[in-house]
């Protein structure tokens, strides 16, 4: 009995304990924590950048104000790309960041997205619930909230306003149907036939994703190379392709 | 500055996830401590799944089964003209299917202790099923009741996966201590979320310490 249960055991761990010590073991040189909003572009960007480099980089994603909350409390990233320009300023004033090296890598673009003419659905208050990322974490709530303002349409559409953490939240709101009316970013939706408004710059400041060495990164030469290359021709036409501006001569 | 919000809104919640948890897991567990059907593993399995399955999984299926073109969802439009996504009454319903193992697996096993030979004497001197229950088991499972409700209150006041994905963040109405706490954290706000973490922390020991020191001064003697 104890026998059959014994070879029962070794049959679980033994595969079990191989897999544990076949984890990869060369550490990637550089880290890079990036804004999820921003994910996709930074894998391409990372594929290019490999090519030239040979240098191999690892991107964690999260929100800014989780990765934020992380490089304080000691996680051990060399580059921080964040959604905005708030928290990488933090970082710098915290001392956890070089702010001399902080950079607009790129510009986010508004849009609001939805059923049928958006624009027109969303000034007259034809819609349902009306999905935006909560103003108080997200570059681009906070962008939302001020459309929301300067089109004077806030009486109109409070209470039927709901909050996602992310505008990838917020965009799986209006897929859900569980919101009919999202503002959402440019980057999400440039390929999806359906109409969208892009908001025009006037109606929100814009959105500032910045870039920052952090503290580990600053003896590391590949992550003063990956900054370098942010601000590259070839890295900027990719950025654009994906549905971001970047700021006039780099 | 103290924002008592999300605590009114959390306490709300977790009373009324609670109340209508006793009424539905009641019956539920009552039937699974007595039946002999082929049905009852499966239902066991069911009654479980939510202490397995992580949040994500049951607010991914809720968003869907929640948006207002879904039959579930254009059904509660129509009678209530509230969409149950991004409502209290929405949240609610998440919590009831999250918490539900927690009120019926504590009662369940309080009325299998009973024992089956004093419901059996009582049904031969001509007793309800009904009066069984309510003359005999109710009383003997006390203690099994003020667990699971105790069970069911703490772990709805801990909720927090689910009710960031179907909530929308609605002061007042989904944004609940634990999704507070979340965006103090996440906006650096470290006051905020110490004073609401603290809150939240004491209150949830002080709840727990109660029902244990109840528990030795009140031992039930069953059977």
């Amino acid at each position: 009995m104890f026998k059959k249960i014994n070879y029962l055991l070794i049959s679980f761990l033994a595969p079990l304990i191989g897999l544990i010590s076949c984890a990869p073991k060369n550490e990637p040189v550089l880290k890079v924590a990036v804004a999820t909003n921003f994910l996709t572009t930074a894998d391409i960007l990372v594929e290019v950048f490999k090519r030239s480099t040979g240098i191999e980089v690892l991107l964690i994603s999260g929100s800014s104000g989780q990765l934020a909350t992380q490089v304080i409390n000691g996680a051990p990233y060399d580059i921080f790309l964040s959604a905005d320009d708030v928290y990488p300023s933090k970082l710098s004033s915290l001392g956890f960041a070089d702010a001399q090296t902080q950079l607009t890598y790129a510009l986010g673009q508004l849009v609001l997205y939805g059923a049928g003419d958006v624009e027109q659905n969303l000034k007259s208050g034809n819609f349902y619930k009306l999905a935006l990322a909560n103003p108080k974490v997200a570059p681009y709530g906070l962008a939302a909230d001020r459309v929301i303002n300067n089109l004077n349409i806030r009486s109109n559409v409070e209470g039927r306003i709901v909050y996602g953490q992310n505008v990838g939240q917020v965009y799986g709101f209006v897929k859900t149907g569980n919101a009919d009316l999202a503002f959402v970013a440019l980057s999400q939706v440039k390929d999806i036939k359906k109409p969208y408004w892009r908001i025009p710059q006037s109606f929100y400041s814009p959105i500032m994703q910045d870039a920052i060495l952090l503290r580990p990164g600053l003896t590391n030469k590949a992550a003063h190379d990956f900054l370098n290359f942010l601000s590259s021709d070839e890295a900027r036409k990719i950025i654009i392709k994906s549905g971001y501006e970047v700021p006039q001569n780099g | 500055m103290v924002e008592f919000g999300p605590l009114i809104l959390t306490l709300k919640l977790s009373l009324v996830v609670t109340v209508l948890l006793l009424f539905i897991g009641t019956p539920l567990a009552w039937w699974l401590s007595c039946t002999r059907s082929k049905l009852k593993s499966f239902i066991e399995a069911l009654t479980a799944l939510p202490l397995v399955l992580p949040p994500t999984v049951l607010g991914f299926y809720l968003l869907i089964l929640f948006n207002p073109t879904s039959p579930i969802g254009s059904f509660w439009i129509n009678i209530t003209g509230e969409s149950l996504s991004f409502s209290f009454f929405g949240i609610v319903l998440a919590s009831v299917i999250y918490s539900l193992p927690f009120m019926v697996q504590p009662l369940q096993s309080a009325f299998e202790n009973v024992g089956f030979e004093i419901r059996e004497a009582a049904a031969s001197l001509r007793a309800s099923p009904l009066d069984v229950f309510i003359k005999i088991v109710a009383p003997l499972s006390k203690r099994g009741f003020l667990t699971a409700s105790i069970l069911t209150f703490a772990h709805t006041l801990g909720e927090f996966g689910i009710i960031l994905m179907v909530g929308g963040n609605i002061p007042g109405r989904t944004k609940v201590m634990s999704i507070a706490i979340y965006e103090h954290v996440e906006t650096l706000d470290y006051n905020q979320a110490h004073i609401l973490s603290g809150m939240l922390l004491v209150f949830s020991f002080c709840v727990l310490f109660l029902i244990y020191t109840f528990n030795r001064r009140h031992p039930l003697n069953v059977g």
